[in-house]
Formats: C-alpha cells, structure tokens, sequence
C-alpha cells in the first residue's frame, strides 16, 4: 500500500483524472471530496464488505435446501399468494 | 445436452453451452466464472444460480419485483457496459435470497444484483446506486412466523 500525508485542502491525483482532496479533519474522521471522470465508481468500501457478507450467508443458507423447498412451496400457496400477480 | 454437477439435483442435463459467463464475480466468490440458471421446478419464480466450476456453490436467486412490485434496478452505466449490451439485447435481473431456518423470514440481497446480458450470456453482480436497497429485505412481509404458530 502506498501511503502518503496529507493536511487539509491539499489533494492527490490518481491516473490524472481523479483527485482526491481532504477538505478537513475532524476529531476522528477526515472528510474527503472526490472529483472523478462520472464513469468512475465510488462507493464506501462498507458496502462491497455487506454484500460480501450477505453472499457468503446466502451461499450457506441453501445447504438444507433440498426439504425447504417443499415448506416454501407451501408458504407461498398458503399466505404468499396475494403476492403473485 | 451435457450433464452438470448440481449441489441441489446431483447430476442433471442442460442444454450445451448455457452457461452464464460472470465477468464480474460475485462477491466473496471470485475465481469461480460460471453458473448455470436453473429453475426450480417445484417453486416457481425461483432459480438457482449454480456454479459450473464447484458444484457445492449454489445461490437461490429470484425477480425481486415479485416481492417488491415498485423494485427498480439501478446500476451504473459502467456496468451495464461490462454486459456489452447492444441494441435489442435483452437484460434479465434477479437478486439473492437468504433462507434462514425459519423459512418467513427469508430475506433478498436489493443491494447488490444479479444482472445477466440474456443474449450473450454474460453476468455481474451490481452494486445498486439506490441508497435505501439493503441486503437483508424481507420477502414475505404478511406472513407469521411458523415459530410462532407451530404449524
């Protein structure tokens, strides 16, 4: 990883077309502003972690899947049915 | 035909090359490329997105708009142009469901989408630009929990 210092207001540019600027700090967080070519995505890294994580549960929640189904079905014939269209 | 190695079916036949090619992996799940869509016979709507390469990764995956009529997806154009959409190419959305052992309180993951390029059979999982799309929405929202009612 590369690290670099930064005070407020100075910025760093990435590939020439992203700069990212510290606007201040604060305590315990620093507030950044990003001005990027609109093609670059941006989001906070919690994010991708939530996915991930919600992924890795989905990925195991079908280990008993086989009997669910049946159950499922059910629920959907019984209650879920308004659902449906 | 060819015969695939299925965590839900065992062995079963599927149309050759049908596989979904992921161009962007599903999160947690990187290095595995390939999934086949395959529809739950016994419950309709519902698909499992199987993995061509490990036959024990499986997700259930389902079109949110069935549970949430208003759904929109919501996904940056830089992603729709890693599914090399071209005109009169069709997108097919879907979202990942979580199934708890309590089946009502299965949950879908709005947040981060499954989208598949259906003519050229390429897939990404999205990251939605809605802010208010969680991971953990609940499905059944007018059902009782069977803990409670014990059948």
């Amino acid at each position: 990883m590369l690290v670099l210092s930064r005070k407020e207001e100075e910025s760093i540019i990435i590939n020439d077309n992203i700069e990212i600027k510290i606007i201040g700090v604060k305590q315990d967080q620093v507030k950044i502003g990003i001005i990027a070519p609109k093609d670059v995505k941006i989001f906070r890294k919690e994010i991708y972690d939530e996915i991930q994580s919600a992924n890795i549960a989905a990925a195991s929640s079908t280990d008993k899947l086989a009997d669910l189904a049946e159950n499922i079905k059910d629920k959907l014939g019984k209650g879920g049915k308004s659902k449906k269209k | 035909m060819e015969t695939i190695k299925t965590k839900a079916y065992g062995e079963i036949q599927v149309e050759k090359d049908t596989e979904i090619f992921f161009k962007r992996e599903i999160l947690g799940f990187e290095g595995f490329k390939y999934y086949y869509l395959i529809e739950m016979g016994d419950l309709p709507n519902f698909y499992w997105l199987q993995s061509k390469e490990e036959p024990e990764l499986a997700f259930i995956v389902v079109n949110p708009r069935l549970f949430k009529p208003d759904y929109v997806l919501n996904i940056d154009a830089s992603d729709l142009q890693l599914l090399e959409l071209e005109d009169g190419e069709e997108i097919v959305d879907f979202v990942i469901v979580n199934i708890p052992e309590d089946v009502t309180k299965m949950t879908m993951n709005l947040l981060g989408p499954i989208v598949i390029n259906a003519n050229k059979r390429i897939g990404i999982q999205a990251i939605s630009l809605s802010n208010d799309y969680g991971t953990k929405v609940p499905i059944f929202t007018n059902l009782e929990s069977t803990e409670n009612k014990g059948e």
